[in-house]
């Protein structure tokens, strides 16, 4: 089982939307995926039409005292599953803080889906907090998806200099670019300087879509419903691009 | 994520628009997604897929076929690209398919068994947000069988519609509702698979007639009735096969076949003063013409089944040196093959059918019977079991190291007849020992035909040297390879020899067991 988690500490740069679809491709490529929806506002579960609610909460299943297992909820896609995002989640600093090994958590409710997927994406909260060290240590590699302007440049230092310093050596970090438009210099440029980036990024960018929007309207992954758009496309090639990566390493 | 429920019928005479309708009222449906599926259905002569519980059949797809696994009811298949529907086993993908099948079908053919043609319509089961919670699926088939031997055009036959609800994962409590929905629509879980109801609509749900004796005869049943009783199943086991023989579809056909004609002269000669002497001694001979006439042909068959083990077991360099050879032996098969089709196609071959039908179905008049027509069988089978145990006994007690080959060809026809006869009258003793008692039996059977196999084999293939010489179809290198065959035979016969020993030791230890059995039975 891999685990890859879309990460960034900007938000609204595509986390979900790359969540949503890369899990979809997968399990259209015959893997059995599953998408945890770790974000309290819980778009991925709105996405998928699943009620952003899990039985006891967050407290419980970081306790362990409940389950992964019963609160996972069967998408409208055959192989691709969906653990639904909880209101509560926006505790989950202070749930897991109340615990010994607060980094471990999460890697320790994972073990249950041992064997049951080939593909965990965990689709996290923007910011920089004790829930995302427990998704460092917990997960294989980070997607980060990133818009091509000086901002979301500088977070990413950010975090590839918070990584250097208290990051799992063996963790992977894949930036990509994302809402590219080449009618903009700025992006055209910024993408011309990808070498400069404190780590190397996927070679395949994600377009701009007005497609991407309307996966809010649809609620459904993007290829279900604009399987030859050009953005559809792109988190097609985005994920053989992962796959070689994740091989790789 | 996600499994199939139960497969539902309809009550009887309620319509499937009807019951959906009437569903739709309690939850949201979907419009349907329809697809049409012709599933070919496939299986050996003898059912041997259908008896290990799962189906297999293929689809027509672009470029070739897709053949379809399952291994049990209920289970999601597996499905494979072919360029074509396999027809042995050696056709199969290479892979979990063929390791799990290849031992069932051996050397069968797969035979076209029954087309289901099916109309999948799968409704989604939406909550509030338009969530799909659930599948309903409805299937309506056919069962179609083409265009058969006997001129019958294609006919079909349609079968009850079937509904199954898929349930998702997290939605348990749907899945539920929806199982009472059905229920209590009064739909019940369906009693047969789809392949089961296409082959009973079709009127074939009985495999083969097994060459397996299971006959059920009463100790007190005249002998002559029991063995009319034995001789009509076997008379029926060779109809069986018989279409099978002639058009070659596999080698089991004749050998089942050959197997019905040794038993049935083991019967005429073996048991002894029921049936008119005129009457055994006329169809002692017709049965062993038809034993002689096609044994050339499984000699060969045995042969060329048998290839791949010795290629196995000679050196990768020279096994491609052995295919002079295979030609040969198919050359020769195909051959012999014609010869045995015209004999199954001869005016003589029909009578012996027609006249020994009529002699095992009609009624002699009393007073005409002879000695021991009306004994009881029990009473005949034990004095005739006994008296052949006893011979077989005799025969392998006096067998030793030195003891030339013959006596141990001889000993392995006494123990077929022995066999024979144990199966034939199984169901007349305890079932416990006679089980035990022929399971010792067959092993020793089995290192004797072995023995007697290689024996025969080298003869043979000295035999088809000479042949493929002669013809100058035999390169140096293929002859150098027989030579080094032929050695392995020998090792292996004398392996066999070697075996003798043990094996009738354990046979052995059952004397007191036979004796209580069939001397006990004879006293009383």
């Amino acid at each position: 089982m891999k685990i890859f988690a879309t990460y960034n500490i900007k938000g609204g740069v595509g986390k979900t939307a790359a969540a949503v679809n890369l899990s979809y491709v997968a399990a259209q490529e015959g893997a059995r995926a599953l998408v945890w929806d770790l974000d309290p506002q819980g778009a991925a579960s709105f996405y998928f039409r699943i009620k952003a609610k899990i039985q006891g909460g967050t407290k419980r299943l970081v306790a362990g005292k409940s389950e992964l297992d019963p609160l996972i909820k069967g998408t409208d896609f055959p192989g691709l599953d969906l653990l639904p995002a909880d209101f509560s989640l926006r505790h989950l600093d202070r749930a897991l803080d109340g615990t010994k090994k607060p980094a471990q958590i999460l890697a320790q409710l994972l073990q249950d889906l041992e064997g049951q997927y080939d593909f965990l994406f965990l689709d996290c909260p923007p910011s920089i907090s004790l829930a995302s060290r427990s998704v460092f240590v917990a997960c294989d590699a980070l997607l980060v998806p990133t818009i091509p302007t000086p901002l979301s440049l500088r977070t990413l230092d950010q975090l590839a200099g918070h990584l250097k310093k208290k990051g799992p050596k063996r963790l992977r970090v894949l930036p990509f670019f994302c809402m590219v438009d080449r009618r903009k210099i700025l992006h055209r440029n910024i993408l011309e300087q990808r070498d400069d980036l404190p780590m190397p990024a996927l070679e395949t960018t994600v377009p701009y879509s007005t497609y991407v929007e309307q996966m809010g309207i649809h609620r459904a992954p993007l290829g279900s419903f604009a399987h030859r758009s050009a953005a559809a496309e792109s988190y097609r090639s985005l994920w053989k691009e992962i796959l070689l990566q994740a091989k790789a390493s | 994520m996600t499994h199939c429920s139960t497969e539902y019928v309809l009550p009887s005479g309620a319509k499937a628009e009807v019951f959906l309708t009437e569903l739709e009222d309690q939850v949201v449906l979907s419009q349907p997604e329809t697809s049409q599926e012709n599933r070919f259905f496939v299986d050996t002569f003898d059912r041997r897929i259908q008896r290990l519980g799962g189906s297999l059949w293929w689809q027509r797809q672009k470029d070739g076929v897709r053949l379809f696994w399952r291994s049990a009811p209920g289970q999601r298949p597996s499905s494979w690209p072919l360029q074509d529907c396999p027809t042995f086993a050696s056709a199969l993908p290479k892979g979990s398919l063929r390791t799990a099948l290849e031992p069932v079908i051996q050397m069968r053919r797969l035979l076209p068994l029954v087309e289901v043609r099916l109309k999948a319509s799968v409704f989604r089961v939406l909550d509030r947000r338009q969530k799909t919670v659930a599948y309903l699926h409805w299937v309506q088939s056919q069962a179609v069988l083409p265009r058969d031997t006997a001129g019958r055009g294609k006919r079909r036959w349609d079968l009850t519609d079937r509904f199954a609800i898929e349930e998702i994962r997290g939605y348990s409590k749907k899945f539920q509702r929806l199982t009472r929905l059905l229920g209590a629509a009064g739909l019940r879980p369906a009693e047969t698979t789809q392949l089961e109801a296409a082959l009973a609509a079709a009127g074939c749900s009985q495999g083969s007639k097994s060459s397996k004796l299971q006959l059920e005869l009463s100790a007190r049943q005249p002998a002559e009735e029991a063995l009319q009783q034995i001789f009509l199943h076997l008379l029926s086991v060779l109809e069986v096969n018989e279409a099978g023989v002639r058009s070659d579809l596999d080698s089991e056909f004749l050998h089942e076949f050959r197997v019905a004609v040794r038993r049935t002269r083991a019967a005429l000669t073996q048991v002894r003063g029921v049936f008119p002497a005129t009457v055994v001694e006329r169809f002692r001979q017709e049965f062993s013409w038809l034993g002689k006439v096609s044994g050339p042909t499984r000699d060969l068959d045995v042969y060329l089944l048998k290839m791949p083990t010795y290629e196995e077991h000679l050196p990768p360099s020279i096994r491609a040196d052995l295919e002079p050879l295979r030609h040969h032996l198919r050359g020769r098969q195909r051959r012999e093959q014609k010869r045995l089709t015209r004999a199954l196609a001869s005016p003589r071959y029909r009578s012996i059918k027609k006249d020994w039908r009529q002699e095992l179905e009609s009624k002699r008049p009393s007073g005409e019977s002879p000695p021991n027509a009306l004994m009881p069988i029990s009473k005949v089978a034990a004095k005739r079991i006994w008296k052949a145990y006893k011979k077989v006994f005799t025969r392998g007690s006096a067998i030793h190291r030195d003891t030339p080959a013959e006596a141990l060809h001889d000993l392995r026809i006494d123990c077929k007849k022995l066999r024979y006869l144990l199966e034939f009258f199984r169901s007349l003793f305890a079932p416990q020992p006679i089980a035990s008692l022929i399971r010792d039996l067959k092993k020793l059977q089995d290192t004797l035909g072995d023995f007697n196999d290689f024996e025969v084999q080298r003869d043979q293939l000295s035999q088809y040297a000479d042949e493929m010489t002669s013809e100058g179809s035999a390169p140096a290198s293929t002859l150098l390879a027989m030579g080094r065959l032929l050695a392995l035979l020998e090792e292996w016969q004398h392996r066999e020899r070697l075996g003798f020993h043990p094996r009738f030791e354990a046979f052995s230890k059952s004397r007191p067991v036979a004796q209580k059995l069939f001397r006990g039975e004879n006293r009383s």
